[in-house]
C-alpha cells in the first residue's frame, strides 16, 4: 500500500510520457500511412524546391517536410522559409513575382508562404533580414539535389 | 445469417487468443452458437485458453486432408455446449493451409453456427492473410503501446484493402492508474490515433493470467473481475446492444483487488 502510495508519487513528478508516445505514433502513422516511398518523397521535395527556387531565395536551413496524418488522411506538409525574392528579370520569373497579389501596402515584396501550420516561430522567420555577405552568394538554381531525372 | 468474424492485431502478445476465447465463451453464454477457430497453424493456443487442450483429436488439416469429417474436428465445450472449437494443428506450419480452404471450412460451419471466430496468428503474412480471407467483419485488439498501435493501423490498412469494412477496436490492457498519471495513452487517445470505431475497454487485469492457468474463460469464473465483465459487454455490443463502457476511474489498483472481494459471491 504504501509503495503503491511512493510508486505513484514518484511517477507523478516524472516527465510525462503520454504526450511523447502520442507524437512519436502519429509522426510514425503519417509516414506508414501513405504509399510513397523515401524515394519519390525525396523526388517531390526536389521539385517543389526546384520551382519555389525559381522565384524565391530560399533559407536552407530552415526548410521542413513532414507527413501529417489526421483520421486516416496523410497530407504533405511544407515549410519553406523565404530568405528573399529574387530581383534579377532574366527569365520573367521577377515579373511572374510582381502579380503575386501583396495583401500589405508596403514596398517590400511579402514573403510567399508554403506551410499550412502557421505558427508563431514562422512570423519570426519572415522577419530574418538579409545577412549583407550571404546576399551576394548566386542563388542555387540548378542544384537541387537529387533531380537529375526530375527536371523539366 | 451468420458472421465470420477475425481477431487480428498485427502484433503478438496483445491479447488475441485470450479475447477469442472470452468473447467465444461470453457469446455462447448469451445463446448464439458459436464456433472459435484456432488459425494459428504452428503455434496453437486457443484450445489451452479454453482448457480444451486434451479433447483435441482431429484438427482443421486433418479436414481438409480427408481424414475426418468436419464435425469430428469440432471439440464442444461441455461447460457450454453452444461452444465449439476448430483446433489448429500444431506439428505443421502455416503455408499448409490456403485462403480458399479457410473459405471453404467456414462456409460449412456458417450452416450450423451463428459466429464463427477467427483467431488470427500474429504478423502480416500467409498465417495473417488466410485467416482473414473468409472474414466478413473485424476485431483489431491493440494495447496502449506504440508498437502495438503502430501494428494495428498497419492491420488495419490491410483489412480495408481487403473489403472488409465492418472493423471494430478493442483497446486491451489499459491500465487506469498510469493512464492518469499522464504515462500511459488514453482510451481516447489511441481511438483517435487509430480512427476505428471502439467496441470494447479491457483493464490489465492479473485475473487474465490466472484464467489462463485453469483453461477457464474468465467469463465462466463465478468470481467477477473487471476484464470477464469486460469481454461480457464486448459480446453484448457484437449483438446489437448498447452497454456504457466501463468506468476506468473505479478502478485504481488499490480498489480493484477491494472491489473484487466484495464482488465475490454475489452475481
Amino acid at each position: 500500500m504504501l509503495s503503491d502510495l511512493i510508486d505513484r508519487l514518484l511517477n507523478r513528478s516524472s516527465p510525462k510520457s503520454r504526450n511523447e508516445v502520442k507524437r512519436r505514433l502519429q509522426q510514425l502513422l503519417a509516414h506508414d500511412r501513405t504509399t510513397l516511398s523515401p524515394k519519390e518523397l525525396e523526388a517531390i521535395q526536389a521539385e517543389i524546391l526546384e520551382v519555389v527556387s525559381r522565384y524565391v531565395e530560399l533559407d536552407q536551413d530552415g526548410l521542413e517536410f513532414a507527413l501529417a496524418s489526421d483520421q486516416r488522411l496523410t497530407s504533405l506538409v511544407a515549410n519553406l522559409p523565404i530568405r528573399r525574392i529574387k530581383s534579377d528579370d532574366k527569365d520573367g520569373a521577377a515579373k511572374r513575382v510582381a502579380e503575386i497579389p501583396q495583401e500589405d501596402a508596403s514596398n517590400e515584396p511579402v514573403p510567399d508562404n508554403m506551410t499550412l501550420d502557421l505558427d508563431d516561430d514562422e512570423a519570426e522567420i519572415f522577419k530574418l533580414d538579409l545577412d549583407p555577405e550571404l546576399g551576394d552568394v548566386p542563388a542555387s538554381e540548378d542544384s537541387t539535389p537529387g533531380n537529375s531525372s526530375a527536371s523539366a | 445469417m451468420s458472421r465470420a468474424i477475425v481477431v487480428t492485431s498485427g502484433k503478438g502478445g496483445v491479447g488475441k487468443t485470450t479475447t477469442s476465447a472470452n468473447l467465444g465463451m461470453a457469446l455462447a453464454r448469451l445463446g448464439h452458437a458459436v464456433v472459435v477457430i484456432d488459425a494459428d497453424f504452428g503455434l496453437r493456443n486457443l484450445d489451452l485458453l479454453l482448457g480444451l487442450e486434451n479433447r483435441v483429436v482431429y484438427t482443421a488439416l486433418d479436414v481438409l486432408a480427408g481424414q475426418c469429417r468436419l464435425d469430428q474436428a469440432l471439440v464442444k465445450d461441455k461447460r457450454q455446449p453452444k461452444l465449439a472449437l476448430l483446433p489448429a494443428a500444431q506439428n505443421r506450419t502455416k503455408e499448409s493451409v490456403n485462403a480458399r480452404q479457410m473459405r471453404q471450412i467456414v462456409r460449412a460451419l456458417a450452416t450450423r453456427y451463428q459466429y464463427i471466430l477467427i483467431d488470427c496468428p500474429a504478423g502480416i503474412e500467409m498465417g495473417f492473410r488466410n485467416a482473414i480471407a473468409p472474414a466478413t467483419e473485424a476485431l483489431i485488439v491493440t494495447t496502449p503501446e506504440i508498437s502495438a498501435v503502430r501494428d494495428a493501423d498497419r492491420v488495419v490498412g490491410l483489412l480495408e484493402a481487403h473489403g472488409i469494412k465492418r472493423i471494430n477496436l478493442i483497446i486491451n490492457r489499459i491500465r487506469p492508474a498510469m493512464v492518469k498519471a499522464n504515462d500511459m495513452m488514453s482510451v481516447e487517445d489511441v481511438k483517435e490515433i487509430l480512427a476505428v470505431p471502439l467496441i470494447g475497454i479491457v483493464p490489465d487485469d492479473e485475473q487474465v493470467i490466472v484464467s489462463t492457468n485453469k483453461g477457464e474463460p474468465l467469463v465462466l469464473a463465478k468470481e467477477e473481475s473487471f476484464a470477464g465483465r469486460s469481454f461480457d459487454n464486448i459480446a453484448k455490443r457484437l449483438e446489437g446492444q448498447q452497454v456504457k463502457f466501463l468506468d476506468l476511474d473505479e478502478m485504481n489498483p488499490g480498489f480493484f483487488s477491494k472491489l473484487r472481494q466484495l464482488f465475490t459471491g454475489k452475481k
